[in-house]
């Protein structure tokens, strides 16, 4: 993990209230364990996860295979750390905006999440993937996959329920947010740069923010 | 100070939570360091093909890139879509799911772009104008910027947050939204977030002021234990910005853009050894007294042997008279050296074969230093190039830790065949860095840099033995930043006892005593007043051997011409975050003497068997330049080392604790 022999270096970001499992999950992703006990975290972290990612072609099949080297910062959800964790957005590709299942407050402030994000990361759609975890707290669940889904469409940004607990949907979720990135890097670099202006003015006078993905480079 | 208010206000961490914090953010440095590590290696075979290339020329017969002859004809070669060369069909690069065709450099220009992260940072920029700094340095910066709650506050305040943080907090989150409270992402509310922003949001306008320098960042993050806000004072940092970079703004880290760091690239060039010189040098032995840290200037010119060897005559007189003659005539040689900085701008190019192995019997890493190809030149004027090359086991950059090899006459490809040699045991071996950098020696002292590269050991095995070719490259900004790095936090609490308050008590006592508070009465001087200092802690001290060091600090009253005041405290075992709550009072201090002392202390790792390793220090004094009416250079307290002094000269017999930040490097800035 030390050695600096990867192709790329992806930094994302999870975020969300506190408690709703951010840092549980991060841990999942990159331990494949699981942490029954809450330590609340203390401003900011990160963990680290090396993986292969692999483009496909257009025809189909597999084509070459990239070593990523992921930095997935873990941000406090806690009010007082605010102004410390915001701050952080700017350096991230991608984000893990998540909301615990089993409270209804924490995915209404989702909201609030996704207009922080939008203010301050580094462009105004960035790559968001909506996570509901604790799902196999099925007893205790107080938002329903509906609620959810229709908020997600309405961003127009993936949405899974996870749990870091069983580990269901987890990598998942990792992995379709590195997809998007890898996606919009790929598009930023593509497209000749003469009529890169052009779509980039275009796209910002018609395009919804939500639909708005491609690339502005 | 505007400057001030912009940086994140973040005193309302807790004290282990800055700790924490910090600790978080030294973790994401290394990350970034190594990935600048990688970015250059990448950008280096960039600048390789590059170089060979040509400009686009309606006339061209030769392949842009590789410059092979095209026929009229038959091998026309094809045109590059970006650069609009025509290139032979070796240079090319097929792209497999992408219409048009580019060359190669063309092709590594964009694969640059995308595994660099650039990418993104062209992204960002059309946001934030001018973020250049990443967020973890603004972080810390704001962190040591804001001084912590006061002692009383902070446990009043970690009792309730005892009770009150481990439920997870439900409140209606992002509160500053509260209020936006928009349902929809329409671009209105975009708009006014953004708003929020400009106006509310310290970290942009953080940003976008001028580049501080690491260093005026650190001597603003002193904090104060008063929990009093600290002020800056602008004057020394940008003194301190000349001196240190030169005036230039210094490359930043996380923004790996082909154009800036090609810039930074040839400023770093620019440098001649000396400015590079590697601070803390020539301190690390502590063992030979007769390089008595009171006879300043001349540690820096002993602390690099390229200058030494030019200096022989002066440095032997100096040496064994340390008159201040000789110290200024020094000084004044090293000043010509620095302006010269510019002359020593040899690009940075070719290889180095290395061949190194580690003996267990011995227990010694041998390097030895085969030969370089294709050398940048070094004195482009006169043509010429004398290479040798030298090598540090990092962290140590002491004396004890270079090696050279012999110099050769005037190639770009000279053999050397010399076996450098390293008696270190394994287990250390895996914590350190061999850097080894290549120079031209000029027989003027215009030494100038032409590449270097740095091998870690932590993943090698020992018994196997390497023989590679090494790609030389730029100045690692590590060996630059070197001298504004953080090395952690120095406790002290100073005292001035004027001598009025002394006069009813005993006459002979001078020396040393231990425990600060109490018993101050039976150990002054009548004839003068007494500086007592309590040396009570470090933090986050550099760790020399696996995790931690063996710290202890040693104090000198400058100008310490009898060579009597050296002070050191005990040795704390393992221990990044050493107490030593010890004392060390220096006595006959009249109030008039109090400009023209200083306190160097400086903190080292114990080795028992090697030298000691510098691991920072601080100089407390008044920071004039003076010393009863000379100039000296070691005079040259700055910030919050410069009040603290003032302080205590201000309030008499009342101890001011103040926790400073360890310089890196004790080379003199008034040199
Ligand atoms: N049953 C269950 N518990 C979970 C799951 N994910 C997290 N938890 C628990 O929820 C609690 C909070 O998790 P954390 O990961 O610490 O929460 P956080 O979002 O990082 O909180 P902050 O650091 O305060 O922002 C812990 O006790 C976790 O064990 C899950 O998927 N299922
Ligand atoms: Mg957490
Ligand atoms: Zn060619
Ligand atoms: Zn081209």
């Amino acid at each position: 993990m030390t050695d600096g022999d990867y192709d790329y270096l992806i930094k994302l970001l999870a975020l969300g209230d506190s408690g709703v499992g951010k840092t549980t999950f991060l841990y999942r992703y990159t331990d494949n364990k699981f942490n029954p006990k809450f330590i609340t975290t203390v401003g900011i972290d990160f963990r680290e996860k090396r993986v292969v990612y692999s483009t496909n072609s257009p025809n189909g099949t597999t084509g070459k295979a990239f070593k990523v080297h992921l930095q997935l910062w873990d941000t406090a959800g806690q009010e007082r750390f605010r102004s410390l964790t915001t701050a952080f957005f700017r350096d991230a590709m991608g984000f893990l905006l998540m909301f615990d299942l089993t409270s209804q407050q924490s995915f209404l402030n989702v909201r609030n999440w996704m207009s922080q994000l939008q203010a301050n990361a580094y462009c105004e759609n960035p790559d968001i993937v909506l996570v509901g975890n604790k799902a196999d707290l099925a007893d205790q669940r107080e938002v329903q996959e509906k609620q959810a889904k229709e908020l997600a469409d309405k961003y127009g940004i993936p949405y899974f329920e996870t749990s870091a607990a069983t580990g269901a949907q987890v990598d998942k979720a990792v992995v379709t947010l590195l997809d998007l990135v890898m996606k919009r890097m790929e598009q930023c670099v593509e497209k000749p740069t003469a009529d890169a202006q052009n779509t980039d003015a275009a796209s910002k006078l018609t395009a919804a923010p939500a639909a708005e993905k491609k690339c502005a480079c | 100070m505007a400057k001030k208010k912009e940086a994140l206000n973040l005193s309302f961490l807790l004290e282990h939570e800055r700790e924490m914090i910090l600790s978080v953010l030294q973790k994401d440095e290394k990350l970034r360091k190594r990935e600048e590590k990688r970015i250059r290696k990448l950008k280096n075979e960039l600048l390789e093909l590059k170089r060979g290339s040509r400009r686009s020329n309606s006339e061209q017969r030769e392949c842009g890139v590789c410059l092979r002859a095209l026929g009229l004809i038959l091998q026309r070669g094809s045109v590059c879509d970006d650069c609009k060369r025509r290139v032979c069909s070796f240079c090319v690069a097929v792209s497999p799911n992408s219409s048009h065709s580019k060359c190669t450099v063309c092709a590594k220009t964009a694969e640059l772009k995308v595994v660099t992260g650039e990418w993104f940072l062209e992204e960002r920029a059309k946001r934030f104008d001018r973020v250049t700094l990443p967020s973890s340095d603004v972080i810390k910066q704001s962190i040591l910027n804001s001084p912590p709650e006061s002692a009383q506050r902070k446990v009043y305040q970690s009792r309730t947050n005892r009770t009150g943080t481990p439920q997870p907090e439900r409140s209606p989150t992002p509160q500053s939204e509260k209020s936006v409270g928009g349902r929809s992402l329409g671009k209105k509310k975009i708009i006014k977030s953004l708003a929020v922003e400009s106006s509310g949001r310290p970290t942009t306008p953080n940003n976008m002021r001028p580049q501080p320098d690491r260093l005026s960042a650190q001597a603003e993050g002193r904090k104060r234990p008063d929990g009093a806000e600290s002020v800056y004072s602008f004057h020394s940092s940008d003194s301190i910005a000349d001196k240190v970079c030169g005036g230039q703004n210094r490359k930043d880290s996380a923004t790996p853009s082909i154009a800036v760091s090609r810039a930074s690239l040839s400023s770093d060039r620019s440098r001649s050894e000396l400015d590079l010189s590697n601070p803390g040098e020539g301190f690390a032995n502590d063992s030979l007294p007769s390089r008595c840290h009171s006879v300043p200037g001349l540690n820096d010119a002993e602390s690099d042997e390229d200058i030494d060897a030019l200096l022989s005559a002066h440095y032997k007189t100096s040496r064994s008279v340390g008159s201040a003659q000789s110290v200024s005539s020094l000084n004044s040689m090293m000043s010509v050296y620095s302006e010269t900085g510019d002359y020593g701008n040899a690009r940075v190019s070719g290889e180095i074969l290395l061949n190194i192995s580690y003996s267990y019997k011995t227990g010694a890493l041998n390097v030895l230093v085969r030969e370089c190809r294709c050398l940048a030149t070094g004195d482009e004027r006169k043509q010429r190039t004398d290479p040798y090359v030298k090598t540090y086991l990092l962290p140590d950059k002491s004396r004890q830790s270079k090696r050279k090899t012999s110099i050769k006459n005037n190639t770009t490809n000279p053999v050397f065949n010399d076996n450098l040699r390293y008696v270190v045991s394994h287990s250390q071996l895996e914590t350190r860095t061999l850097q080894v950098s290549v120079w031209h020696h000029d027989r003027f002292g215009h030494n100038s840099f032409l590449g270097e590269t740095e091998l870690t050991f932590d993943s090698w095995e020992f018994d196997t033995q390497i023989e590679e070719w090494f790609a030389l490259q730029p100045r690692a900004e590590g060996s630059v930043d070197s001298m504004i790095q953080y090395k952690g936090e120095l406790t002290v609490v100073l005292k001035y006892i004027p001598a009025e308050r002394n006069l009813s008590l005993p006459l002979d006592q001078i020396q040393v005593k231990k425990g600060f508070l109490k018993g101050k009465k039976s150990i002054t001087l009548p004839k003068g007043g007494m500086v007592e200092l309590l040396v009570k802690e470090a933090k986050n001290l550099t760790a020399v051997k696996s995790g931690s060091s063996d710290p202890f600090v040693k104090g000198y009253l400058l100008p310490d011409d009898k060579k009597s005041t050296k002070h050191k405290t005990a040795v704390v075992k393992r221990s990044v975050n050493p107490r030593w709550n010890h004392t060390f009072t220096y006595c006959g201090l009249q109030h008039t003497d109090l400009d023209s002392v200083c306190l160097e202390l400086t903190v080292w790792d114990k080795e028992p068997l090697a030298s000691n390793v510098f691991l920072g220090g601080v100089r407390l004094g008044a920071g004039t330049g003076l010393s009863y009416g000379k100039e000296v250079d070691w005079n040259d307290s700055y910030g919050e080392e410069q009040r603290l002094w003032q302080r205590m000269i201000d309030n008499p017999e009342v101890p001011q604790e103040c926790t400073l930040m360890l310089r890196s490097s004790m080379a003199k800035r008034k040199a």
